[in-house]
Formats: structure tokens, C-alpha cells, sequence
């Protein structure tokens, strides 16, 4: 069995296809319409999502610093925590959309699922950030909130324990990710299969493997 | 904002082409629905690239460059779950004509079992080979080197020639 033998196949194969089913071009345009929902346009508008969210919580940010300019304490050191955050927010979506603008399905194959992998990557790891960072986000959203909504600052009867609190939470993500970091390190592959079920589900191994393929067809 | 000219432009090479979109959708899906759903899909990123597309460059090259690209990511489900290949529909069987075309039968087994034995880049090579399409234009559609491009279609052939040397 050669391969050049299969010629005639394909070619039998589409005339009975053709047969079956002529190709609708005059349904092109609503196609056009469909087939963009159904593409990139959805997470693109996703990430303007992201970056208005973005740009509210920075806005809460900013109110609950410039609140407390004149006597810094918890809400101002909240406020600029929150957004910090906003901006990340924001960074993340300008970046992804960024990346999605660079997208033209007619480019070189290679290139362009290169690219797409990326955006699912960038995506994925945006997404976990931002989701994961709420370990320890909440305690700064919940100062800068109660500060800003009800003038209460909850932190000064006792800083201490406000400190502590977000101290454990930062060092209990620290620790979790030095974690995985050192089974990664030491090769304990159950370890970190175990973490990348539990954290980034199957869609970053997934951006990751089609990047590997990608990579292993250019190259072999 | 299409004229109706380009719109009339485009529909005619379209149709002209129909078997690029036809056979890239049959490469990397074997439901008629999802087949026709790729189709689709295809030709809308077809229309939306259209304005872009550089006359000076062969259309054949630009069409399988977009149908390549949207049928593998398509595959890979890159906004929605992955979907996957299951081969040898029973419609596709009903290509030999008669019951008692058992070649044809046979050479259709082995195209799909060839097909749903690649990975989504090697897939897209061996439908170029197939479709008579030359080194150069492979190596352009795929964004390979011309040289690259006749390694792997050697190392394919190999794979073949070893994989069907033992019957089904």
C-alpha cells in the first residue's frame, strides 16, 4: 500500500460528497455571522469585560486611597492594593485582546495555531491569576469596601490582626505554590498532575500540548 | 463595506474552489452535521477574510491557509470542548458504488484509519500531498521550509508503508 494510491480516494470520496451536498455559498453572509460568534469574538469581548471590571476596581481603589491620604492607614493601604489589582485586570485583558488582534486566519498554518495556543494559554493563566489571587484579595476588597460604603475603618481597632490574617493567607499561597514548584523540580509527576486537576483543570495542559505539537511538527 | 462585485468575486471562486472547503471538512470530521458546521464555519472566515486577501497571491493558497486553520482549531475546540475524531462513518462507506467494490471499500478504510491515526498538522500535510498540491505551495500553506515539507511527506510514506505492510 503506497500513499500516492489514496489520490483517487480522496478525490471519489469528495465527488460523492459533492453529490450528497452541494456547498451553500449564497448562506455565506449568515454563515459569516454565525461562524464569528462562534470563533474568536466571544473571548474577545470576554477580555472588555475584563478590562471594565478592571477599571471599576481600580476606580474603588483609587476612591479608598485618595479617601485616606491625609491619615494613611488600612483603607489606604487597601485602596492601593485594590487597584494594583484593577490594573492587573486591566493588563490582562488589553494583553489577551492584543494577542487575538494578531490573529489572521489566513496566515501560515504553523503560525497562526501558535498563536491561538497563546491566546488560550494567556487565557487560562489570566484567568487563574485573577481567581486565585481572591485567596487573599478579599481582605484588602473588604476594607477598601466597608471604608468606602460605610466610613468605617475596620482595620484600626486592632492592625495587628488584620496583618496576621492577610500574612497567613499570602504565605498559605506562597506555600502551595513553592510546593508545586519543588515537585515539579523533583520530578513527583503524580504531585503536580494532582495540582494541575484541582487548579488548572484540562484547558492549560491542553493550550500546552497543542503549543508541544506545534513546536514538535517544525521541528522534526 | 463588500460591493456586490466582490461579493459575486468571491462567490465565484468559491465555487470554483468548493473542493478545498469540502475535503479539508471531511479530513478532520466524519459527522454529516459537524462536517456541514465546519463547512460553514470555513466559509465564514472565508467571507470575513476576503477583504484582506492579496490578489497577487494564489487563492488556492490563501483558501486552504483559512480552512486549515479553522478546521484544526475546530478539532481542538479552542472556544468549545474538544471534539473528536471518530472514523469511518457509515455513509463514507457508501462510496463504493456497488457492494461488491470491495477495492474502492478497502482504499476508503485505509484512508480514514491513515487520517484518524495523525495528529491535526500531520493530517493537514497528508490532505496537501493527496490534493496534488506542489512542495512549494505545501510549504506555504503550512509556513514550513520547501525542504521540511519533502522529509515529512518521505516520513509519512514510510509510516504508511509500515503501518499497512500487516492487513487491517
Amino acid at each position: 500500500m503506497e500513499l500516492d494510491d489514496l489520490k483517487q480516494t480522496l478525490n471519489r470520496l469528495d465527488r460523492r460528497l459533492e453529490e450528497q451536498a452541494a456547498l451553500d455559498v449564497s448562506r455565506v453572509r449568515r454563515a459569516a455571522r454565525r461562524g464569528l460568534e462562534s470563533g474568536l469574538r466571544p473571548l474577545a469581548r470576554a477580555q472588555l469585560w475584563l478590562i471594565a471590571i478592571g477599571a471599576l476596581t481600580a476606580l474603588i481603589g483609587v476612591a479608598a486611597w485618595h479617601g485616606t491620604m491625609e491619615r494613611p492607614g488600612g483603607p489606604f493601604v487597601a485602596g492601593i492594593v485594590v487597584h494594583a489589582y484593577g490594573v492587573a485586570m486591566i493588563l490582562f485583558g488589553a494583553i489577551t485582546r492584543a494577542l487575538i488582534a494578531g490573529i489572521d486566519w489566513a496566515g501560515p498554518v504553523l503560525d497562526i495555531q501558535r498563536r491561538l495556543a497563546r491566546v488560550r494559554k494567556a487565557h487560562v493563566v489570566a484567568g487563574l491569576t485573577i481567581g486565585m489571587s481572591w485567596c487573599a484579595m478579599w481582605i484588602p476588597a473588604m476594607i477598601a469596601g466597608f471604608y468606602l460604603l460605610f466610613g468605617v475603618d475596620i482595620v484600626a481597632p486592632s492592625p495587628s490582626t488584620w496583618l496576621w490574617m492577610t500574612a497567613g493567607c499570602v504565605a498559605m499561597m506562597a506555600a502551595v505554590w513553592l510546593f508545586h514548584g519543588w515537585a515539579r523540580a523533583t520530578g513527583r509527576t503524580a504531585i503536580v498532575a494532582a495540582f494541575d486537576r484541582a487548579f488548572t483543570g484540562p484547558h492549560l495542559r491542553r493550550a500546552g500540548a497543542e503549543l508541544a505539537d506545534t513546536a514538535r511538527f517544525d521541528r522534526d | 463595506m463588500a460591493t456586490q462585485r466582490d461579493r459575486e468575486r468571491f462567490s465565484a471562486l468559491i465555487r470554483q474552489h468548493a473542493g478545498i472547503v469540502r475535503k479539508v471538512a471531511t479530513t478532520y470530521c466524519r459527522d454529516a452535521d459537524d462536517r456541514a458546521d465546519l463547512a460553514q464555519e470555513i466559509l465564514a472566515q472565508l467571507w470575513a477574510a476576503w477583504p484582506r486577501y492579496d490578489e497577487i497571491r494564489p487563492f488556492t493558497t490563501w483558501m486552504y491557509r483559512v480552512a486549515l486553520n479553522v478546521a484544526i482549531s475546530h478539532v481542538r475546540g479552542v472556544y468549545r470542548g474538544a471534539r473528536h475524531f471518530v472514523p469511518l462513518a457509515d455513509e463514507h462507506l457508501g462510496i463504493a458504488a456497488t457492494p461488491a467494490d470491495h477495492e474502492a471499500r478497502d482504499e476508503l478504510r485505509m484512508l480514514e484509519t491513515i487520517i484518524a491515526e495523525l495528529d491535526e498538522l500531520n493530517r493537514a500535510l497528508l490532505l496537501l500531498y493527496l490534493d496534488d498540491r506542489g512542495h512549494r505551495e505545501i510549504a506555504e500553506i503550512l509556513g514550513i521550509g520547501e525542504s521540511n515539507v519533502g522529509t515529512k511527506i518521505n516520513r509519512l510514506k514510510q509510516r504508511i508503508r509500515a503501518r499497512f505492510a500487516s492487513p487491517l
